[in-house]
Formats: C-alpha cells, sequence, structure tokens
C-alpha cells in the first residue's frame, strides 16, 4: 500500500506541529489525537513516518540502537552489523493482548526442539519506530497501561513464562481516538505528552482542496507521491538538524518561571504538565532553528502539552486553550523577567534537625 | 533526580531503605507528581527488585524449569523473583493494576516492598496495613516550588544527595540510643487511635529510630515520633468505623502517647509495669514456641513475619492500662463514622441551630474509670468533677423500696458527644436518690443500623460505666430500632411485680437520617410510632429525656420534641427536656415513676411548655417539684 505524504495533508496545523514535536524528542511521551470519523486521523498518523529521518540500528529482532546503553539480549551477547532504518509505524491491533505486546516463549522451538525460546513482541518491533494504537479508548486497561507504563520507561522487562527479558522500548506513541465511543481514563490520557483534538476542515475551498487530492492520490499514487516528497523530505531533514541542535537550546529562568506560575494558575495535577510543556517548547524552538525558549513558542505548545490534563484532581475539566494563554500572559508580565530560579531544595533542609 | 519539595514522600524513602525491616512504603498521590521519579532514585539507595506490570505468578514465585523438563526429563525449579536475594526491596509501579492474587502474593511474602498507586483504584485496607508508610505526594500549587522543580529538571540546580545517605544511616541504627518510654509511647499512640492490629506499633518504634539515625542524633526524641507518626499511622483503620485518623488526631495521640509513657516512667508503672512485663514475657516466650516460623506457599519457603516481642508487649500493655484509662478523641475532624454521619450531623445543626461543640481531651486527669466520662465532659466544659466513689454509693437513701429495672436507650449520634458526661450523673443519682439500691439498668445503643453495643440490666454498674467510657459518638440512630432492641432486653431480664420497668430514652428525638419534606409523616416516624405503640401495649413506659436546650417555643413543636413527646406519652411515661442547669431535675421524673408505677398523663405531656428559665418540663413535673419542694 503506498503512504499518503504527510505534507499533503490539508489544514490540521496542530496535529502536525505535535507530531514533528514528538519525532524531534521522542522521549516526550506519547501523541494523542482525538477526532469524529474522518477527520484524516489515521491518514495523518499513517503518513507520520515519512517525516521520521532514517536511523541506523543493528540487525536484530529489537531495532537496537548502537548508542543505547541498554542492549537487547542479542546485541550484549555479541555486537551486530548494523543498517539504516526508515521508521515504520507497528500497528497495535484492537484485539492485542498482553502476550502478543509483550512477547512471549515460542511454542513451536519449545515442542520441536524443547528449547526456550523468547519471541519478542509488539513493543520489541517498535523499539526505535512508531507504536500507533487506533482506538485507544476501546484498549482494554490492562494492555494500555502496560504499553504505556513501556512508553514511560523506555525499557521493557518481562517476567514470565520461564523467561526474564529486559530490552529497550523507545518508541514513538501515536494514539487515535474517537470521543464519541468512550472517554480514556484520566491516567491514562496524562500519560500522553501531548493531545490535539482534530476537527473537520471547514473552509469550503479546503474541503475542495481535500477531496481534489485523494482523488489525484488514487488515481495515481506515485505521481502524487513524487509531487509531495520534496516538502516531506524538507521536514524529515528538519527534524534530524532539530535533533541534533536539541541539547544545545536554552531555556531562559524567566520562561521556567512562566510556566511554573502558568501551571500553578491552572491548578494542574503534578509536575508532569511543566515539564511536558518546557520540552515541548525546546523541541520546537530547534525545530524551528532557534536557539533560546521564548513565550511565542510556549503559546503554540502549551494547549497541546495542557489540554487534555485534569485539574484538582479531576474535579476540574482540563483547560481551554484561552484559558491556557491567558495563564501564560499573565505569568509572563509576573515573572518572566525573573533572572534566579528562586528558593532551592536542599537536603538537610528536608530531612529536618533537632538543633 | 528527587521530586522536590515533597519532603514527606522523600524522607519516608529513606527510612524504608535506611531500615527495610518497617516493611514498606506506599506512595499514593496525583498523576504526574514524582512518584516514579522518587521510586528510581530510591533503587539507587539500597538493593531493589523491581517487579513489572505483566509479571506472572510463576516468575514471581519460582516455576518449573521447562526447558530442562522437556530435554532431559529431569525436574529443576527455578527461583522466582520473590526468592532472589534476601532481603532486597520490591519495587513495584502501579501496585493497583496487579491482580488480586499477585498483590496478595507480593505483600505476603515478607519482603520489604516500595509501590506506587495513581489513586483511582483503591487499595483495600488489609493490604494498606502491610505498609509500614504510606505517603500521599501532593500537587504542588506554589509557583515558587514548581520553579524549582523545573530549574532542577532543566538546568540541574539540585542539591545531590548520594546513596551513601541511607547506608551511613543503617549503619548508625544499632548505636541510637532509645529511652525506657520510647517503645510505650509507641504502643499509648496507637491504642490512643484505636488501630486495629499491631504493625502500626513496631512500625512507628522503628521508624522513629531510623529517623533519628537518619538525621545523625544519638538518641530519639519525640519529635522524631511526631515526624513519622503521620506517614505510619495516616493509613491505618482505627475505631469502630475503621476510617483513618486525620493528622490532627495522630498529632494528639503522639503527645498522650509519649506523656503518658513518660509520665509511666515515674509515677504510674513503677511496680505494675515490672509485674507486667515479666508476665508478658513469659507469655511471649510461650507463642514464639508454639508458632511454626516457616510456611509453605505455592512451593515457595518464606519466613511468617514474626510479630516480635514489641508487639505482644504492647498488645498487653494495651489491654491491661486501657481498660482503665481511655482518651476521648472527638475533635471536630474526628467523624467516627462513614460521610453519613456527616450529613446527619449538619442536618442536626441546621435543625437545632448549634454549633457542634468537640469535646477536648489531650490528657486524661483522671484514672478512675467512673470519672472519665465525666472528665471528658469537664473537658468539654459541661460538668464539674463530682466525685462517684464506692463510699458515696453507701450512702444511698433507703427511702425507695421501688426496684427499677431499667434499659438506658442511647441514641449515639454525634450531638450525644454533648450529653454523655451527664448520663454518669443521671445514672448517679438513679440509684443513690430514687430507686432501691439493688435496681437493675441496661444499655443499648444503635449505630447504621448495627447494635453498637446492648445488654440486659444488670447489677453490675462499672459494667454500664465501662460501655457509656468505651462510647463514640457518632453514626445514624434508628430509634425505632434503639426502642425495640430496649424493649427486648427489659422481656428478657423478666421482672417482678416490685420491680418498675421502664426505658430511658435519651436522644433528641430526631430519628436519622430524616427525609425533608413532610418529616412527621415519613415511614421512618411511622415505624417509630409502631414500636411505641408496642411498647405501650407491654406495659413499658419510655421516659424521653431531651438533653437538648431548647427554649423557644418554635423548638417545642419541631419534629424532633414532638416525637419525643409522642413516644412518652403513647407509651405512659415523660418527656422531660434536660437543660444544663436542670440535670438533676431529671429525678423528680424519675421519683414520679418510682412512686406511680403505671404513670398515664395524656393531658399533661400535651400541656403548654411554660417558660421556666432555660429549660421546660411537662407541668405535672412542675407541680411535683414545687410539692416536693427541690430543684
Amino acid at each position: 500500500m503506498r503512504r499518503y505524504p504527510f505534507s499533503a495533508v490539508v489544514g490540521q496545523d496542530k496535529a502536525k506541529t505535535a507530531l514533528i514535536l514528538s519525532a524531534v524528542e521522542p522521549g516526550m511521551g506519547g501523541v494523542l489525537l482525538t477526532g469524529q470519523k474522518g477527520t484524516g486521523k489515521s491518514t495523518l498518523v499513517r503518513a507520520f513516518p515519512g517525516i521520521l529521518p532514517s536511523l541506523e540500528v543493528s540487525r536484530c529482532s529489537y531495532n537496537c540502537s548502537p548508542e543505547d546503553p541498554l542492549l537487547c539480549p542479542e546485541c550484549s551477547s555479541g555486537k551486530k552489523e548494523t543498517h539504516l532504518l526508515d521508521p515504520q509505524l507497528v500497528n497495535v491491533p484492537l484485539g492485542s493482548d498482553e502476550a502478543s505486546l509483550l512477547g512471549s516463549i515460542r511454542m513451536d522451538a519449545l515442542l520441536k526442539e524443547g528449547i526456550v525460546e523468547f519471541e519478542p513482541g509488539l513493543l520489541a518491533r517498535a523499539n526505535n519506530q512508531v507504536l500507533y494504537i487506533d482506538e485507544v479508548n476501546l484498549l482494554p486497561d490492562h494492555v494500555a497501561d502496560n504499553i504505556l507504563d513501556c512508553a514511560a520507561s523506555g525499557v521493557n522487562t518481562i517476567e514470565k513464562d520461564n523467561v526474564s527479558i529486559t530490552h529497550p522500548a523507545r518508541f514513538i506513541l501515536v494514539g487515535t481516538m474517537n470521543p464519541e465511543e468512550g472517554r480514556l481514563r484520566p491516567q491514562i490520557l496524562d500519560r500522553f505528552a501531548l493531545s490535539v483534538p482534530i476537527e473537520t476542515v471547514e473552509k469550503s475551498e479546503d474541503r475542495i482542496e481535500i477531496i481534489n487530492r485523494v482523488l489525484a492520490f488514487s488515481e495515481n499514487p506515485s505521481a502524487f507521491n513524487k509531487a509531495f516528497a520534496q516538502a516531506d523530505q524538507r521536514v524529515r531533514e528538519k527534524i534530524a538538524l532539530a535533533r541534533k541542535n536539541l541539547s544545545a537550546v536554552q531555556i531562559p529562568v524567566g520562561m521556567l518561571a512562566t510556566v511554573a506560575g502558568a501551571m500553578a494558575e491552572l491548578q494542574l495535577d503534578g509536575q508532569r504538565a511543566d515539564i511536558v510543556t518546557l520540552k515541548a517548547a525546546k523541541a520546537l524552538t530547534a525545530y524551528q532553528g532557534k536557539g533560546v525558549v521564548d513565550l511565542d513558542g510556549l503559546n503554540t505548545v502549551a494547549p497541546l502539552t495542557v489540554g487534555h490534563r485534569t485539574r484538582q484532581g479531576g474535579y476540574r475539566n482540563a483547560p481551554e486553550e484561552k484559558e491556557i494563554l491567558q495563564a501564560l500572559k499573565e505569568a509572563h508580565a509576573k515573572f518572566g523577567g525573573r533572572k534566579d530560579s528562586g528558593r532551592m531544595w536542599s537536603f538537610s533542609e528536608a530531612i529536618g534537625s533537632l538543633e | 533526580m528527587i521530586p522536590l519539595f515533597q519532603n514527606d514522600a522523600f524522607i519516608a524513602a529513606l527510612i524504608l531503605a535506611t531500615d527495610p525491616r518497617i516493611g514498606g512504603l506506599i506512595l499514593k498521590g496525583a498523576l504526574g507528581s514524582g512518584k516514579s521519579t522518587l521510586m528510581n532514585a530510591f533503587s539507587g539507595w539500597t538493593r531493589s527488585i523491581r517487579i513489572p506490570l505483566g509479571s506472572e505468578i510463576e516468575a514471581l514465585t519460582g516455576s518449573l524449569d521447562i526447558q530442562l523438563l522437556l530435554s532431559t526429563g529431569e525436574v529443576l525449579k527455578r527461583a522466582g523473583l520473590l526468592v532472589e536475594g534476601d532481603q532486597s526491596v520490591l519495587l513495584v509501579e502501579h501496585l493497583d493494576l496487579f491482580s488480586d492474587e499477585i498483590q496478595d502474593l507480593i505483600l505476603s511474602c515478607g519482603k520489604p516492598v516500595m509501590a506506587t498507586v495513581s489513586g483511582s483504584e483503591e487499595i483495600r485496607g488489609r493490604l494498606l496495613d502491610r505498609f509500614g508508610l504510606c505517603v500521599e505526594m501532593c500537587t504542588l500549587s506554589d509557583p515558587e516550588q514548581r520553579l524549582s522543580v523545573l530549574a532542577g529538571h532543566f538546568i540541574g540546580e539540585v542539591d545531590e544527595i548520594s546513596g551513601s545517605v541511607a547506608t551511613e544511616a543503617s549503619r548508625r541504627l544499632d548505636k541510637i540510643r532509645i529511652p525506657g518510654w520510647y517503645a510505650r509511647a509507641c504502643a499509648f499512640t496507637c491504642s490512643a487511635l484505636r488501630i486495629t492490629g499491631h504493625r502500626a506499633e513496631v512500625a512507628l518504634f522503628r521508624s522513629g529510630i531510623a529517623l533519628a539515625a537518619l538525621q545523625g542524633t544519638s538518641s530519639v526524641d519525640v519529635e522524631h515520633l511526631r515526624r513519622v507518626a503521620p506517614m505510619v499511622l495516616g493509613h491505618r483503620s482505627a475505631g469502630e468505623s475503621g476510617s483513618f485518623p486525620v493528622i490532627s488526631e495522630i498529632m494528639k495521640a503522639v503527645n498522650f502517647g509519649c506523656e503518658m509513657a513518660k509520665r509511666g516512667e515515674k509515677e504510674i508503672f513503677s511496680n505494675r509495669m515490672q509485674e507486667l512485663t515479666e508476665r508478658i514475657l513469659d507469655q511471649v516466650q510461650n507463642s514464639i514456641r508454639n508458632t511454626p516460623s516457616i510456611t509453605q506457599v505455592k512451593g515457595l519457603d518464606y519466613k511468617e513475619p514474626k510479630v516480635g516481642t514489641l508487639g505482644r508487649l504492647s498488645q498487653q500493655m494495651r489491654n491491661q492500662f486501657f481498660r482503665e484509662v481511655k482518651m476521648f478523641s472527638s475533635g471536630k475532624e474526628t467523624s467516627g463514622a462513614g460521610s453519613g454521619s456527616e450529613t446527619n450531623r449538619m442536618q442536626e445543626d441546621a435543625f437545632s441551630g448549634r454549633p457542634v461543640k468537640p469535646i477536648q481531651a489531650d490528657t486524661i486527669r483522671e484514672m478512675n474509670p467512673l470519672l472519665s466520662v465525666k472528665a471528658a465532659a469537664m473537658d468539654g466544659r459541661r460538668l464539674p468533677i463530682v466525685p462517684l466513689e464506692k463510699e458515696h454509693w453507701r450512702k444511698w437513701q433507703k427511702a425507695s423500696k421501688t426496684r427499677a429495672v431499667c434499659m438506658l436507650a442511647i441514641d449515639g449520634s454525634r450531638s450525644s458527644q454533648e450529653y454523655l458526661g451527664d448520663v454518669g450523673s443521671i445514672l448517679d443519682g438513679l440509684f443513690t436518690r430514687v430507686f432501691h439500691q439493688s435496681s437493675r439498668v441496661g444499655l443499648a445503643v444503635i449505630r447504621n443500623g448495627k447494635a453498637v453495643m446492648h445488654f440486659a440490666p444488670t447489677r453490675n454498674r462499672l459494667r454500664v460505666f465501662g460501655g457509656l467510657n468505651d462510647l463514640n459518638p457518632g453514626g445514624a440512630t434508628p430509634l425505632d430500632e434503639l426502642l425495640s432492641v430496649s424493649g427486648s432486653e427489659l422481656r428478657r431480664s423478666g421482672g417482678s411485680n416490685a420491680e418498675q420497668r421502664f426505658i430511658i430514652l435519651l436522644s433528641d428525638c430526631f430519628p436519622e437520617p430524616v427525609p425533608v419534606g413532610d418529616i412527621w409523616n415519613s415511614s421512618i416516624y411511622g415505624r417509630v410510632r409502631k414500636q411505641a405503640a408496642n411498647l405501650a401495649r407491654q406495659g413499658i413506659p419510655v421516659l424521653v429525656i431531651d438533653p437538648m436546650q431548647i427554649s423557644t417555643k418554635a423548638a417545642e413543636e419541631s419534629p424532633g420534641r414532638r416525637l419525643g413527646k409522642f413516644i412518652a406519652h403513647t407509651t405512659g411515661g415523660k418527656h422531660v427536656t434536660f437543660a444544663k442547669e436542670s440535670q438533676y431535675d431529671i429525678f423528680g421524673a424519675l421519683k414520679e415513676s418510682a412512686q406511680k408505677p403505671k404513670l398515664v398523663l395524656a393531658d399533661d405531656v400535651h400541656g403548654e411548655a411554660n417558660g421556666l428559665n432555660s429549660f421546660s418540663v411537662s407541668p405535672s413535673l412542675a407541680r411535683l417539684f414545687r410539692q416536693m419542694g427541690s430543684s
């Protein structure tokens, strides 16, 4: 099947931004796209691997990156030769169970040859690629928990069936869901770093453009792809460059304080929102080729990183975009000029003393 | 990296790393509050094994080596995670997401466990109790604190702590000086909170010492207990209702426990503790001899967690000591029951328009069990202490020939804490001034549809006082059940013609919960009315004592008051308002019952409320007082 080009998707800028940010900084966490049927969620996600830079990985069942401090059982027993991998989409089918995700014992090897051999699951295959869960809200809770736990730690540990294996599982998690078919538990929702509601394109000329492109693609996919190949290639190169420059991006204390102030004002639970917002802003800054995180960057990413998070222990609904931007604006006016990072936590203070 | 400003969680983790025998730490908290981050830091401080989500039971307990079995036919057991290493701490993220079976297994294997739960799903109380420490990680609301967290994360300005802190502290553990009162203070603290089980005091004991070791002090002190007590005790079910103690209660209990324990060292325990301790040590040795220490579970050998000498000692001390002394912990936050009682209380308040006055008793001033009811009342500034001693009883007036067989039916709802102290006076007067000394009295308290306590009338007044002593106000009291239990206890106790059988109903007559609306015609009232009619048929008068001080005429017509009057009227008893200044007037009414066993004064009951200063009695009672010339 031919892949629809990423750049050929009309509109949906926010979703595109979210996917690009997660491509620049895969360690940030997953991307959740919510929207009603036929809004182009799946098309966008299927197009997503097209903008991912290729990667040097070992020829093992786990796509280990040679730079990864944690190697899979195959690579740690001896160095494998490497090849360039174009990251692909690893789909989690709706009926997946724990065994197919985490991996399981190979029955044929066990019965025919009498050896216990581990068959890697989807999480192993997804290492350094994209793990895609369609209809994430329909996945059984324990399966979703397993995936998100793994996505958060980047490591999959299997303790079952006579095997005890730890392997890297660093993937970009992308989930889509149709909110009409049921809600997602807040605990799972919070694990997604970015969330974008996808709306139907309203403008009629955009709608016409969509029809034209879809028709053109189905008539002659290769010609269509060729037309957009350059645009996709540009994005891919920008992402590759941004990954290199990411660590050099500076976050001024004023921006840290702005985020801290805004998130406190919004009464968001936990510190995940703060951290993810800054990580995303950093990724955006790198992608834009700039060196210092600024308020514009925060304004762009905060609705994506905060818009799905509960507040006050779940008593308040997630903040709306207007509210987020307002909070950022006020916090920036108040804290934006700060130079020092304030009162530091100290060990001796925390442990206390009786003197 | 550790989550900053979550000092309690941080200290709890260090305490566990210092002394894993404390048994475990469970971290609760909002999403993204740093539970996992702390766990990752913890894994660097001490030896630990991670139990991944999705683990199977066989991986934990050990299983047969299938490969070997199939290839050579040999049976060999592969060790599971739970037997590897001796005292490594098990790290379990999302404990609530594991199956019940695995949760049980992890928590019963006797190893220390550090676990996180996201708070959405409840951990069963029985399992919660296995954790020595429990800390809820809060969301930081202060922008400054949030900024520091971010600065630590993105700039790396953190006061680094090395893993050696815990290791060094654990080396110091044995060198910490433990004062003599310390173990008792732990036991008393837990007893004062009425915590079930004995894991709490052992964990409290060890945690305080571990904190002292972490701080590098030479001996363990009250301050250490105060710091660790909320982490150790906050998740233990306590009292009859099994609710979790709030922090103010815990602090009160620690103060109380330390004070009692220190005092005991000097005064109370000098001889008795010696004797007690020896007896207990005997028992401990016996029980250790008789319990198997190794249990087989699924082919897995594990040591039964021992209840050490401390646990048994504290149990004994608890039983002995608290038979005599009881702490009244009825602070404002003390619910004593679930949310149901909370709404009832609010209804009560809305009805009576009075604020609920909590009884405060930081220390028990009197060791005499008969006085402790009054001590509580005194701390609530309700009554002066009236000594209630045996000599006092001997001065009973012989005048009365009527023997009473009486049930004291107490509405133990929250408002009763205001007048429980007065009940002592009523009983006192009942046996000294009204009835023959061989009268019998029983007690019935119903709460939330369950009988909290009820026993048939007995001559043993100590038992009644003890019962009152153990009473914790709170919860809904269905009056119909209370009346029916009291009635059946009376019937069961028999009685001759020379005896007057009656029930004293102490209640503000507000059967709970009461639906708003047409209260009087509600089914709850209907049931009470039916029950009163039953009692009337059996010839059992009910003396309704309404302890609430209500002086306005409007209140006189309130549904609660109406119900009280109705019960009294139907059964041929009396309805008396029991106000502060008039507490002893109750004996007038009791005398009346004693002198005229079958009192039915229907018109009086419905008589108009007179305007006696702060209380009102029925006209016939007022007349009686005037005749007797006493008040």
